[in-house]
Parts: structure tokens; C-alpha cells; sequence
């Protein structure tokens, strides 16, 4: 598919929030992540509104071709405090027809573009489940290594699943490795 | 090797009144490098860290001679999380080594696993704090993983083991 071009990375909106909902309460959301179901708009609402501070939203946007826009991943990047104030913590959600796809891939890079050239962290981190292969080979591509297998770190449709803690080190005012 | 306290170690929940102890704690320089606190923290933001505690944090301390000389905070997790907690725990520098952390950590493991069915335990401890580890590996801690270059100690970054401690499955 020819999506390159069409999809755009932009900050979070005001008028964000529906869509946002929707991308946080799809089941594969819900397999990848910590978000349990049946969340109400309400509560959903408040934490769009009050983010946790330090938190960077990147919003992922594909233009279909009606030209009509529409969100189909985002990422937080929630910068840490005091002596860990070099790192920061990636959450990253995409549609799953979007899953490792175009739109995932700007949003990472986007992502880690502004942690090591406008925020010049050291350290970013990020938790996948440990059976979760594909994504374990996407971040990879990007440089993370699995640090630390985090055993019943969730509970996931029955079942207590480990994960994996991966992190990617940068040092401030380099060049990246091509 | 440890040498044990002759007076008995008491152990509660913290109280309000608690706070200027566990300030002198926060002042100790080991407490520090082996923590994530920052040095010269103002005793009124101890103070009102300990008078209004976050409600999903309990928080234990260890008194010895009437005194504070310990604190351990546990911090339950929620959702589909429900099932995990995270340790973090302080000692006097001068009570350090002398069977406080044990005391602490006891009670801490009791609370979670007897009380509030925690079947994983986690905490962080800096790779070269021996000390903190035989008391973590004692109570049947593992590493999971090592973090790169976690914190800032002292003018450099310092990689951190992530352990933890299962409990065997709950039965009714």
C-alpha cells in the first residue's frame, strides 16, 4: 500500500478525544497494553485533559481518500523526574491494520527524534508483552534491547503474561548510528 | 556479617508525626546514593510527602528506641495490575546493616502476600549495592534484567537490576 505520503505526526488536539477513545478501546488495544476494558468516556476525559506531566502526545493522522483525516496511532513519551530525568517512558498504540506498519514507523521515529534532538534524553523505555514477537522485532529495527523479562506483569485475557522491558540509549549531541 | 540490635525492632504504619524522623533519613548520605533521592530535599516537602501520603501507597517504618530509623513504601498497583506492587525502602545510615531492612521487608511481604493477595513483588536497586541485594535475594528476590544507565548517582549514570519476588499461586 502507498500510505507513506499520506500519513502526518502532529501534536494532540482539543478535538482529539473521540477518536483518541476509540484507539484506546479497540481489543487489540486492549492485548497490547494495560487498559482494561469497558472504560467509560468520562474517565477517559479526564485523563485526556489532564495528562500526567511531562508527557509528550504524538498523533498519528492518514488522510483517506475522501481527504477526509483520521487518527490512527499515537504515541506518550512521559519524561522522567530528578536523577532519571534522562529517561523517559514510550507507550505506543496504533490501529491494528496500522500495527508495524507506515504510521507506526513515523510515530517511533517522530518520537525518538524529539528525545534525542529537542529533549537530548539517554535513555528511553518501553514494555511489550514477552510473546509479542513482531513488536519485539519492530523496536529492535530501532535499536531497543530487551533489558528484563517482567514475570506476571499483567493480567491479559485470563492470564498472567510476562513481558519484556526494552530500552534504547542515546548519548546527547551525537550522531546516531546510521 | 550483620550485627543484630539489642533493642527490638518495632514495626507500623507511618503516621503524620512521623515526619521529622523520616526527614533525618532522607539526610543520610547512603540513604541517598542508594536511592533516587536528590540531596538538600526542604523538610517541608518531606513533611507533606508523609502528612498526605498517595492513597495507593502503604507505608511502613521501622522504630527502634522510640525512634524512626526506617521507612518502606508499597505501592499497590491497580487494574490489570492489581496483582503487583512496588517496593521502595530508606535506613538510617547509622541503622544500616543491623537487621532494620529485614524487619521492614517482613512485614512489607506479609502485608502484600497474606493481606492483599500481591503475587509479584518488584523493586530496583543499583547494581554495585551489595548490601541491599543479599537483603533482597534473602527474601527470595531474583533479577529479572539489567537497566542501562537507569539513574544518576553522584556525577554518573548507574545501571540498576530489576527484581522480583513471586508468590505461589493463591488458593481459596
Amino acid at each position: 500500500m502507498a500510505q507513506e505520503s499520506t500519513i502526518t505526526i502532529r501534536a494532540q488536539r482539543s478535538d482529539d478525544q473521540d477518536e483518541l477513545f476509540l484507539l484506546l478501546t479497540n481489543e487489540a488495544a486492549l492485548l497490547n497494553s494495560v487498559e482494561v476494558p469497558y472504560m467509560t468516556e468520562e474517565s477517559f476525559r479526564d485523563r485526556f485533559t489532564n495528562p500526567p506531566a511531562d508527557t509528550h502526545v504524538l498523533i498519528a493522522e492518514s488522510v483517506l481518500p475522501s481527504a477526509r483525516r483520521r487518527i490512527v496511532g499515537a504515541a506518550w513519551l512521559q519524561t522522567q523526574k530528578n536523577r532519571r530525568r534522562h529517561t523517559a517512558q514510550l507507550t505506543l498504540l496504533c490501529l491494528p491494520q496500522h500495527r508495524h506498519g507506515d504510521a507506526e514507523r513515523h510515530l517511533l521515529d517522530a518520537a525518538l527524534k524529539l528525545a534525542d534532538d529537542w529533549l537530548g534524553l539517554r535513555r528511553v523505555e518501553l514494555i511489550i508483552f514477552a510473546d509479542d514477537a513482531e513488536a519485539e522485532a519492530f523496536y529492535g529495527s530501532f535499536g531497543f534491547e530487551r533489558e528484563a523479562v517482567l514475570r506476571r506483569f499483567a493480567m491479559r485475557r485470563g492470564v498472567y503474561a510476562d513481558a519484556w522491558l526494552m530500552a534504547r540509549l542515546h548519548t546527547p549531541g551525537q550522531e546516531k548510528q546510521p | 556479617m550483620t550485627k543484630r540490635l539489642r533493642q527490638p525492632i518495632i514495626i507500623r504504619g507511618q503516621e503524620a508525626d512521623d515526619w521529622e524522623d523520616v526527614a533525618e533519613i532522607f539526610e543520610g548520605e547512603r540513604a541517598i546514593a542508594g536511592t533516587l533521592q536528590l540531596p538538600y530535599q526542604s523538610r517541608d516537602a518531606i513533611r507533606d510527602r508523609v502528612e498526605n501520603p498517595r492513597p495507593d501507597l502503604r507505608v511502613l517504618v521501622a522504630i527502634v528506641d522510640g525512634r524512626v530509623v526506617g521507612t518502606l513504601g508499597l505501592e499497590v498497583g491497580r487494574g490489570r495490575q492489581a496483582h503487583v506492587a512496588d517496593i521502595g525502602m530508606m535506613v538510617h545510615d547509622s541503622y544500616q546493616g543491623q537487621g532494620v531492612g529485614s524487619a521492614l521487608m517482613e512485614a512489607a511481604i506479609e502485608l502484600a502476600e497474606r493481606w492483599l493477595a500481591i503475587t509479584r513483588i518488584q523493586l530496583t536497586v543499583y547494581v554495585d549495592n551489595e548490601p541491599a541485594l543479599a537483603l533482597y535475594r534473602k527474601y527470595g528476590f531474583e533479577v529479572e534484567g539489567t537497566l542501562r544507565d537507569y539513574a544518576f548517582r553522584d556525577g554518573r549514570y548507574v545501571d540498576a537490576y530489576l527484581m522480583a519476588r513471586l508468590a505461589p499461586e493463591v488458593q481459596s
